[in-house]
């Protein structure tokens, strides 16, 4: 399989995560383990935009379930943007639009992050 | 003499008897002038046929049969020096004297009979053992002629011992003409003595110890057994028999040559004695460090091994192996020699983590001949005052990186040789010939682990999957081709309502074990649900509350759960998460990708799930085609990265519509293995096909 890389950068207290590549069974550990980490530093505010993403699999969606629920009651969230077609294809299929948030881009998400903590 | 086999025992006899029929014979030829013409040939032919019979008997003898050196060299000595004791313990007692001016001399008296014949006696008993005793020694590393060469020279001794019995001459190297035969008989029969006499390679692979002890002791041997003819046999044995005194005197002959050679090569291999005897050891060494690698893999002890045989071999004072820890990144010590738990904290000392940077650094065999004051490794006298030069050689890796150090320290100065860091070398190597060999073999240990829980899983999986098709008055059939990794996909048929079929498809995120495991428990689940009379979405709703409770918080399961009414031509489906039906209508020759609104069983603990969760109707027309798949079957990949889709798929369908299932079937295989053209599919493929054929007796 072609590889994978997490990249993140970080704006003010959100934090961007974009994903590179395959995201399969063999490589959502590293997703988590990027996840784990902004847990770690206490950074619950997530974008994962997935521009050049070119493949999820089950086992990469699991990723996100396994970090939503500690992430939201620590009263952060992961916001996805940035979806090709394809990738959306899949989330939608099994649901996932109605359980997150899913942006165009980083921008709008951001925006979103923002509101909210003004609010 | 115990064991002997009836042939030996008349040997043995023979020897006797005949012994003492020619001494009873020599004496009364002595005192009565008895004599006839034949006797002396008589005589020889008896004494030839008494040495032939006694080697016959002792020739396979335990005593002379040993192939150790030591043994060998011990016997020939003890035999050697029985020979002095019995001849001049014999000499003492009767002061024999002959008859000086012919030849054979004759005995002068009675007792130099008796003395002859003793004499004779024992260089048939004595001798051919101690004959034997150096053919061991010359066939301990033999050669390709060496057996010819001794056959050679037993030949020519035989032709001696004839020569002198028939012309009744001393054999002796002279120009005179008259002795022509006698001379040239010795003369072959001292070359090939002399070619015997070199094959004395037993003498190189000694230790040095015994080549210098050996050496002493040959020095002994050449004076003893030069003087042994003149002292014991000369004239005495040539009073009794011709053919014994020439057998006496060529076997001295060869004795002298073959002690002289030897003493001679242990001469010229005692300066290299001392680098013999360590090449020995080093090859012994690194031979068995080799077995024991092949065999071990037990760490701990491979080190250790590894440390003690360097220790050893190098005769370092101070030996230890760092090994370079994944986790941390720092070397640890991974085994020492002769170093107490004081010293080895001494370790982390300032001039030897100098001295691993510096061999991590080069890849290459470290160095000092000499610490002193000022030095750049002063710092090693602050871990051991003793230490005069130390050497440290990289266990380097397959691709070229270094596993960790060997180090070893010497208490003098100048303590390395050549040899010595090349032997320090050769164990580094070994050490990580043996590291990565132990890696290796965990590896395909887990690797081994993994294939079997994938078998495992994979059984589980297939006896999940119903064995037989419903039979209902529909076309079905199925397809599930099983991922190298299992895939979690899985479907079922269920019946609770009179004429209808229910179908169950999903796929389990994960793979393996997980996600067989968590096959069989929605299968459970499932059944048991549908031993009710519930609808598509209820089944689901329940399935997914009760799933939710035991499922990873990262895995999920897409379900679709369909129910077909086949005597009113009707489709009830809920779909969670899973992929859309494919429905094809036969009258209008249209396809349809149906898909209700539903997420995936796990995503939620209930209240999402069921507002979402949307049952479908869909009325069903003769020859209509409805195919069930999961993903695996849409997103197999081909080399080029494309994707199979849905609608590849469905226009397979649509194009072998007017076919049974089972042609249908075989044209999706057909085009699915056309497209992957011998890539790999990465997760299980699954398809259901249904046709609603047309019923007989449904005309209403």
């Amino acid at each position: 399989m072609s590889g994978f890389e997490v990249r993140r950068h970080d704006n003010g207290d959100v934090s961007i995560l974009h994903l590179h590549g395959f995201l399969d069974a063999h490589t959502a550990p590293r997703f988590e383990e990027a996840l784990q980490n902004l847990l770690r530093e206490e950074r619950v505010k997530i974008i994962v935009s997935m521009s050049e993403l070119d493949y999820i699999s089950s086992a990469g969606l699991g990723v996100f379930m396994g970090f939503i629920e500690e992430i939201r009651e620590k009263k952060g969230d992961i916001k996805l943007s940035n979806m090709s077609e394809k990738v959306f294809k899949v989330f939608d299929l099994l649901g996932f639009p109605c359980l997150y948030e899913i942006y165009d881009d980083e921008t709008a998400a951001l925006e979103k992050f923002n509101a909210s903590s003004a609010s | 003499m115990k064991n002997n086999p009836i042939p030996q025992k008349i040997a043995l006899f023979l020897v006797l008897v005949l012994g003492v029929f020619t001494f009873a014979f020599d004496i009364l030829k002595f005192s009565s002038n008895l004599d006839f013409s034949a006797w002396t040939y008589l005589n020889e032919t008896i004494n030839f046929v008494i040495l032939l019979a006694w080697y016959f008997y002792i020739h396979d003898k335990a005593l002379v049969t040993k192939n150790t050196i030591a043994d060998n060299l011990e016997l020939f000595v003890k035999l050697l020096a029985a020979l002095y004791i019995w001849a001049l313990f014999w000499k003492q007692i009767l002061a024999p004297s002959f008859v000086t001016n012919e030849f054979p001399k004759a005995p002068d008296t009675l007792g130099s009979v008796v003395y002859s014949n003793l004499i004779a006696f024992a260089a048939v008993i004595l001798l051919v053992p101690m004959l034997l005793t150096v053919r061991n020694l010359i066939l301990y590393k033999q050669k390709k002629r060496t057996r010819l060469y001794i056959s050679l020279a037993l030949g020519a001794t035989f032709l001696g011992m004839m020569v002198t019995v028939i012309f009744r001459q001393p054999l002796d190297i002279t120009s005179d003409s008259a002795y022509i035969y006698q001379s040239l008989t010795l003369g072959l029969a001292l070359l090939f003595y002399l070619i015997l006499a070199t094959q004395n390679s037993w003498i190189i692979y000694l230790s040095r110890k015994k080549k210098y002890a050996y050496f002493l002791l040959s020095l002994v041997l050449i004076w003893l057994v030069a003087i042994m003819f003149d002292v014991v046999f000369k004239e005495t044995v040539a009073a009794h028999s011709l053919i014994l005194a020439s057998f006496a005197n060529l076997t001295w002959y060869f004795f002298f040559f073959y002690v002289l050679f030897g003493s001679i090569t242990f001469l010229v291999h005692l300066p290299t004695a001392r680098v013999f005897d360590r090449k020995m050891r080093e090859v012994r060494s690194l031979h068995q460090l080799g077995r024991v690698i092949a065999v071990e893999f037990d760490m701990k002890k491979l080190v250790r091994i590894i440390t003690e045989m360097t220790r050893e071999v190098i005769g370092s004072r101070y030996t230890w192996i760092e090994l370079y820890d994944e986790k941390t990144g720092h070397l640890k010590i991974a085994a020492t020699v002769n170093m107490a738990d004081m010293d080895k904290d001494g370790l982390d000392n300032h001039s030897l983590h100098q001295i691993g940077v510096e061999v991590i650094e080069s890849k290459k065999t470290f160095h000092l001949n000499t610490i002193n004051k000022g030095d750049d490794y002063e710092g090693l006298h602050q871990w051991k005052k003793d230490v005069g030069s130390m050497a440290a050689a990289p266990l380097l890796g397959g691709r070229d990186q270094v596993l960790g150090i060997l180090y070893a320290a010497k208490t003098d100065a100048y303590g390395f040789d050549p040899d010595d860091l090349n032997m320090l070398e050769a164990y580094a190597n070994q050490a990580a010939i043996a590291l990565e060999n132990a890696k290796l073999v965990r590896n395909s240990l887990e690797q081994e682990r993994l294939e079997k829980e994938l078998q495992i899983a994979r059984d589980v999986q297939m006896r999940l999957l119903p064995q037989k098709l419903p039979d209902v008055p529909l076309q079905v059939e199925t397809l599930t081709i099983t991922a190298y990794e299992v895939g979690g996909d899985y479907y079922d048929f269920y019946r609770n309502h009179k004429d209808h079929l229910g179908i169950v498809i999903g796929d389990v995120s994960g793979k393996g074990t997980s996600a067989a495991f968590y096959m069989a428990e929605t299968k459970g689940i499932i059944q048991s649900l549908t031993r009710d009379k519930r609808g598509p979405a209820d089944i689901l709703r329940q399935t997914n509350e009760i799933l939710n409770t035991s499922l990873e918080k990262k895995s999920f399961i897409t379900l679709l759960v369909a129910d077909i009414d086949y005597r009113r031509n009707r489709l009830v489906f809920a779909r969670a998460g899973h992929c859309p039906v494919i429905h094809y209508h036969a009258e209008k020759d249209r396809l349809e990708h149906i898909r209700p609104l539903g997420i995936a069983v796990g995503l939620d603990k209930g209240p999402v799930f069921n507002r979402q969760l949307e049952e479908m109707e869909v009325k069903l027309g003769v020859n209509d085609i409805l195919a069930f798949y999961t993903d695996g079957l849409t997103e197999a990949m081909n080399a080029d990265g494309e994707e199979f889709g849905e609608e590849r798929l469905a226009e397979i369908i649509r194009q072998n519509a007017d076919k049974n299932v089972e042609g249908i079937r075989e044209s999706v295989i057909d085009a699915i293995m056309a497209f992957l053209n011998d890539s790999n599919l990465h997760d299980d493929l699954t398809l259901v096909i249904v046709k609603n054929g047309e019923k007989k007796g449904e005309v209403e």
